[in-house]
């Protein structure tokens, strides 16, 4: 005789496995849903990491300083700079520092060092790094009319760079958020028509139930534990599949795209785990709800 | 006829300090498709009051018994059941009104997979759970219905008359106040029919109300209880003590289309 506490999970196990056809079904194709999710994640992920590199690159903007200029000019300039909450560091390298940068640059050939004897054609820098991207250019409008400013030099600020790098970000983050509730939508929709095909073969059950007093709880009870039963088990074969793969796929963007700067990052894939665990119990769950819910207020 | 004190008005009157059990007042109901199923039903029924409800099939007897379970909802006027105005009643309070009602059908409406005592313990498993007060719960009502020995049989191998007892044995498990047999005699051949009748008279001797929707005309005659006759979704008599086709014109019309 099976306890109260118990009744739920065993009734809801007792028709995963009676209608097996049925629960492979639905199982498969929310596995397919979830892998597709799953690899949307991480390739927004490693999207994101991408992103956030030439973000990290952009968002320094190098100010070249006249070489007349006053040293305490450069010292309230930088003052200030550290004093916008929009900025992350300030840091100043003076011409002698700067010549030092380059001549241990080991990028550099050696025989571009050797007509710098006595001669110091670089600039002091301040080298200012923003916060968020999108303050670039307002941060810049503070300075670049500055009379201490080189305006011969050349910053390394592209406004219409970042302003595209922004741009394509937020295009990645809508056309993912858009597949993402496609995919969502399909795999709710699946989960409810098997659902309700097992509503429809415990009818009679439920018709008793609901005659002799049982709640709307304790009806829904077995087959929402079924739902999210099914939306696990497709969410730990997309978990397997995609996390097998994750390396492998880095390794290979690594190799074949040597200029876009992918990294493999261990620490996801504890957050795709408990990611993917709580999206296929919302899936089953949610889809289950649907499924039964009509048929309670018949 | 029905003399004085047997009439429903006297039966009021001498009941004013006790409120019905059930109430229709005014009742009426339409089908979305446009089929007035019932119209203006007063009906008052009192605790541990045995009523055969009797008339043509889709006269509305079912009708009746759908609004008193609240599977349906009247189209206007109020039906009251032990004090609680259905039509008000919320979604999410509704098993608590059925657990005061048991009610079986003509189909038995078994659960084949699970044994005599399966179905029995189901209906307290979904209601209150199960604890160690549930096999002797369920041996009572087996008990009481005459099925002792057979716990371990499925519905299958069971005849009708024992399929039906065993629906009853689950209707009673929860104690109803208010029993309902909606056409149980309408499978089952007339020694079985008696049989029920008996089980149904018993249930109605320890306290609860018994309402019978029946075709059964040789019952509702021998055993002289009061009577409600439905056509045309109209009560056309309410008598005490009464039989299937005692009254005048439309009854008449009633047993002779049976």
């Amino acid at each position: 005789m099976l306890s109260s506490a118990m009744f739920a999970p065993a009734v809801a196990w007792q028709n995963f496995w009676r209608n097996k056809g049925l629960s492979i079904f639905a199982v498969s194709v929310m596995t397919v849903v979830l892998l597709m999710v799953a690899v949307a994640l991480v390739l927004g992920h490693s999207f994101d990491q991408t992103i956030k590199g030439v973000e990290s690159k952009a968002s320094t903007v190098s100010i070249f300083m006249r070489d007349e200029t006053p040293l305490m000019n450069v010292a309230n300039l930088e003052s200030r700079l550290r004093d916008d909450p929009r900025v992350r560091s300030v840091v100043f390298t003076s011409k002698a520092g700067a010549l030092q940068r380059y001549q241990n640059d080991p990028s550099i050939p050696s025989d571009m060092l050797q007509g710098l004897e006595g001669y110091n054609p670089l600039p002091a820098t301040v080298d200012v790094d923003i916060r968020d991207i999108k303050d670039e250019t307002a941060v810049v409008g503070l300075v670049k009319d500055l009379p201490l400013l080189d305006k011969n030099g050349a910053t390394n600020y592209r406004e219409d760079v970042i302003k595209r790098i922004v741009l394509f970000g937020r295009f990645v983050a809508l056309v993912g958020a858009a597949l993402l509730l496609g995919l969502t939508g399909v795999a709710v929709f699946i989960i409810m028509m098997s659902i309700r095909t097992a509503v429809f073969v415990r009818r009679k059950e439920i018709e008793v139930m609901k005659l002799v007093g049982a709640t709307d709880w304790f009806v829904r009870g077995p087959f929402l534990l079924e739902g999210m039963f099914a939306g696990l088990i497709a969410a730990t074969v997309a978990v397997v599949a995609v996390g097998g793969g994750y390396h492998p796929m880095v390794d290979w963007g690594r190799s074949y795209l040597p200029w876009v700067p992918l990294s493999y990052d261990a620490a996801f894939l504890g957050q795709l785990v408990l990611m993917m665990a709580g999206f296929g119990l919302l899936l089953g769950a949610l889809g289950s709800y649907l499924g039964v819910r009509r048929f309670l207020h018949t | 006829m029905h003399t004085l004190s047997q009439t429903p008005e006297a039966r009021l009157l001498s009941d004013t300090r006790q409120a019905p059990l059930i109430s229709f007042q005014g009742v009426g109901k339409t089908y979305p498709n446009g089929t007035v199923a019932l119209h203006d039903v007063d009906l008052s029924i009192f605790r541990q009051d045995f009523v055969f409800l009797v008339g043509p099939s889709g006269a509305g007897k079912s009708t009746l018994v759908r609004l008193l379970i609240r599977e349906e909802k009247s189209t206007h006027g109020r039906i009251y059941v032990d004090g609680q105005e259905l039509g008000r009643l919320k979604h999410r309070h509704l098993p608590y009104l059925r657990r005061k009602i048991g009610i079986v059908f003509q189909d038995f409406k078994l659960l084949p997979k699970m044994t005599v005592f399966q179905n029995v313990e189901f209906a307290l498993r979904v209601t209150r759970g199960v604890d160690r007060l549930t096999r002797a719960k369920v041996e009572e009502v087996l008990s009481i219905v005459g099925l002792e020995g057979k716990e371990n049989e499925f519905p299958e191998t069971l005849s009708g008359g024992q399929q039906q007892r065993v629906a009853i044995a689950r209707a009673l498990s929860h104690d109803p106040k208010l029993f309902i047999a909606d056409e149980p005699t309408g499978n089952l051949d007339p020694a079985t029919s008696w049989e029920i009748l008996q089980l149904l008279l018993q249930i109605n001797n320890r306290g609860t109300t018994v309402i019978m929707a029946t075709h059964n005309k040789e019952i509702v005659d021998v055993m002289r209880r009061r009577v409600v006759v439905v056509t045309a979704g109209t009560i056309i008599r309410d008598e005490e003590a009464g039989g299937y086709d005692e009254a005048p014109g439309a009854l008449a019309e009633v047993a002779n289309a049976q």
